[in-house]
């Protein structure tokens, strides 16, 4: 199932993206220009010390926060300027979003949890189903759609997690830091699953980690330090990937 | 979804649940108990009230000076041409108009004795068939009221102090308008006792025409009295009445006196207003309290829900979407609430009910029922819980706000 019709296109083009947080009187630059830009079918990585930026940078693509100054291109379409409910909507129909410490919602069980975004996007009942029991077989749950969050493992729930953040066929994948509330088998059973779903689905991802071998998973890795990108490695023939 | 998401949210936290249906009950059952009694208060009033004065009553403006009320100086004298004025309106509004005649008399045992038992009381002579009069119509323990316009009603309390029984017969000692000592032997054909022993033991019924006699008043009345089919309509039709009145001035009815109920209950009218007014602003502070604590506890729980919420929204949940789930969630614990409220309330009613609330002899002064019993509304119920719902809602949207309104980041950055 292909997911972008515009293979030639840029999902996503950052640029001079720069995020201030104003503490009292102490000015925090977050984010001190940021430029680059996001292919379909790219599975990036951000990687860079703690407090370097990664988690204000992934939030501001992920039209959750606001960039201080520059432009946030998501399919075209520059979302920088959006009010709060068009923000909402970008993200329902563009982003999927993947988060480190799950972020299930405890009451729902695990077709309801996968199910919410289809809902939001006001999609048939048939169509629901169809695509929630493709996705729960996709990410190997099918045998705990009944089951709450809190009876899952913590791989369960990423997996979930993944399956939630793929239902409305989105644009783009944010993960920030999906692996750190896991052990590290479980970590690469998680990233094993995103890379299947990345070269089988081309779904797009972009993810953050501090973990080196989580980062070698990705085709591209930018480097963030205090606020700026500081490079950028892109996987040779078996180089960067294992 | 939606919906199904809000309800077990707010089977999920209970607890808070539980706090906030626990608030909207009490205040709808404090709504609901405070809202009976006084209806019942204002019904009993009403009830109590109305007999006695009528919706609107006509008497001579001298009774107001009057040093004797019950004197024959300050008669209505064309009383039957007053009637025929009012008649004559043809007024749908009016139901009744009836013309009573109080007196004093002397009652006296009718035996042959040294030393009879007498008593001295206030006679009323109205119609048999009187609209008014209720507390002794419907208080009646033996035999009937004024049958064929024979005989006298009395209380158990003066049969017992005359020592008369029912069927017996009682000396009426009068004077007439001309000051002339007259009685008569009337047979006992009514005792009835109702809820104020000083009415009863100051108090006889019997046929106007009969005491107009005796008292040589025939056509002559101490009030007239009207009565409508809506309480509302007393000061209108008191205007209507009095328009066509002043005509009979010059049949020697002058300087009549035309009063409504409510002016000749000022007093007590301005008492219940004061209750009314007194409870109605219990009501509204329990209703401020209830919402108080539901807003505080509201406000505490979703912060603590914050990354939940952050959550709903970073998938693409619209702020305003997320004022409503939330408001949802909160409109099940108090339809939770308001139905146990109804429940807890209606327990109160019944107690009351059974019981009856004590009052006092204030109220017995006043002219009414010590004891009061609430009146139970269909409407008012429904309204009670429909107004602890939205007390609910509006202590809740200040909460819903505060989430809708904050960052997604920010949601999502707090603590699970
Ligand atoms: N809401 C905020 N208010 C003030 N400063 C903030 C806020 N959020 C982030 N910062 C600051 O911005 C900088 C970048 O934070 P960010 O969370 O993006 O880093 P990070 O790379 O995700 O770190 P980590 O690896 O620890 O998650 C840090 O110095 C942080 O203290
Ligand atoms: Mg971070």
């Amino acid at each position: 199932m292909p997911q972008h019709q515009h293979q030639h296109r840029n999902i996503l083009e950052v640029k001079g993206i720069t995020k201030e947080y104003h503490l009292g009187k102490t000015v925090i630059e977050a984010l001190r220009g940021v430029d680059f830009s996001v292919r379909p079918g790219d599975f990036v990585s951000i990687v860079g010390p703690s407090g370097c930026g990664k988690t204000t940078l992934l939030n501001i693509i992920g039209c959750i926060d606001k960039p201080t100054a520059g432009t946030v291109i998501l399919d075209g379409v520059d979302v920088s300027t959006f009010d709060d409910d068009r923000e909402a909507d970008t993200r329902l129909a563009h982003i999927g979003f993947i988060f480190q410490s799950f972020n299930l919602v405890g009451v729902l069980d695990v077709r309801e949890n996968i199910e919410f975004p289809l809902i939001l996007a006001k999609l048939p009942k048939a169509e629901r189903k169809a695509r929630v029991d493709y996705l729960v077989d996709l990410v190997g749950l099918s045998d705990f759609v009944k089951h709450k969050p809190d009876e899952l493992s913590g791989g369960q729930r990423q997996r979930v997690a993944i399956a939630r953040a793929l239902v409305n066929k989105p644009s783009l994948v944010i993960a920030d830091e999906p692996t750190a509330n896991l052990d590290s088998a479980t970590s690469l059973v998680i990233m094993e699953a995103m890379r299947r779903l990345n070269e089988e689905e081309k779904v797009t991802f972009i993810f953050s980690t501090h973990n080196e071998l989580i980062e070698r998973y990705a085709t591209r890795v930018l480097c963030i330090k205090d606020g700026l990108i500081t490079g950028e490695r892109r996987a040779g023939a078996g180089e960067v990937r294992p | 979804m939606i919906v199904s998401l809000a309800l077990r949210g707010a089977v999920k936290h209970w607890k808070r649940s539980l706090v906030t249906a626990g608030a909207v009950a009490i205040s709808c059952a404090v709504m609901l108990a405070i809202g009976s009694l006084l209806n019942g208060v204002n019904t009993s009033f009403l009830d109590s009230v109305i007999p006695n004065s009528g919706h609107i009553r006509i008497d001579g403006s001298g009774s107001k000076k009057a040093v004797n009320p019950l004197g024959l100086s300050s008669l209505v004298v064309d009383a039957d041409g007053v009637m025929e004025r009012i008649r004559g309106l043809q007024d749908p509004r009016i139901t009744a108009v009836e013309k009573l005649l109080s007196f004093g008399a002397i009652l006296v045992e009718d035996r042959a004795s040294a030393d009879p038992h007498n008593l001295a009381m206030r006679g009323i002579g109205v119609a048999p068939d009187t609209r008014f009069a209720d507390n002794v119509r419907f208080g009646l323990v033996e035999g009937s009221f004024l049958p064929g316009g024979e005989g006298i009603a009395i209380s158990q309390a003066a049969a017992r102090l005359i020592g008369v029984r029912l069927g017996g017969s009682i000396l009426v000692l009068v004077q007439d308008r001309s000051s002339q000592p007259w009685y008569e032997s009337l047979k006992v054909t009514g005792i009835f006792r109702t809820e104020s022993k000083d009415f009863d033991e100051t108090t006889f019924y019997m046929a106007e025409p009969k005491a107009a006699l005796m008292l040589d008043a025939s056509g002559s009345a101490r009030e007239i009295r009207l009565l409508l089919s809506k309480s509302g309509d007393a000061g209108a039709v008191a205007k209507a009445v009095a328009a066509v009145l002043p005509a009979a001035a010059t049949a020697g009815s002058a300087d009549l006196r035309i009063q409504t109920w409510q002016e000749i209950n000022a007093s007590i009218v301005g008492l219940l207003v004061f209750v009314n007014v007194m409870l109605g602003v219990i009501v509204v502070l329990f209703a401020v309290v209830a919402g108080t604590i539901i807003a505080n506890t509201t406000l505490m729980s979703v912060m603590e829900r914050l990354r939940e919420f952050g959550t709903m929204r970073a998938l693409g949940l619209r702020a305003r979407e997320l004022e409503k789930l939330i408001l949802l969630e909160e409109a099940f614990n108090s339809l939770v609430g308001a139905l146990f409220g109804m429940i807890l309330g209606s327990i109160v009613v019944a107690l009351l009910m059974r019981n009856g609330l004590d009052l006092g002899g204030m109220m017995e002064n006043l002219g009414l029922s010590r004891y009061n019993r609430p009146k139970v509304d269909v409407l008012w119920y429904a309204g009670c819980a429909v107004t602890s719902v939205i007390v609910c809602l509006i202590a809740t949207g200040g909460a819903a706000r505060a989430v809708g309104s904050r960052s997604v980041a920010e949601s999502l950055a707090t603590a699970a």
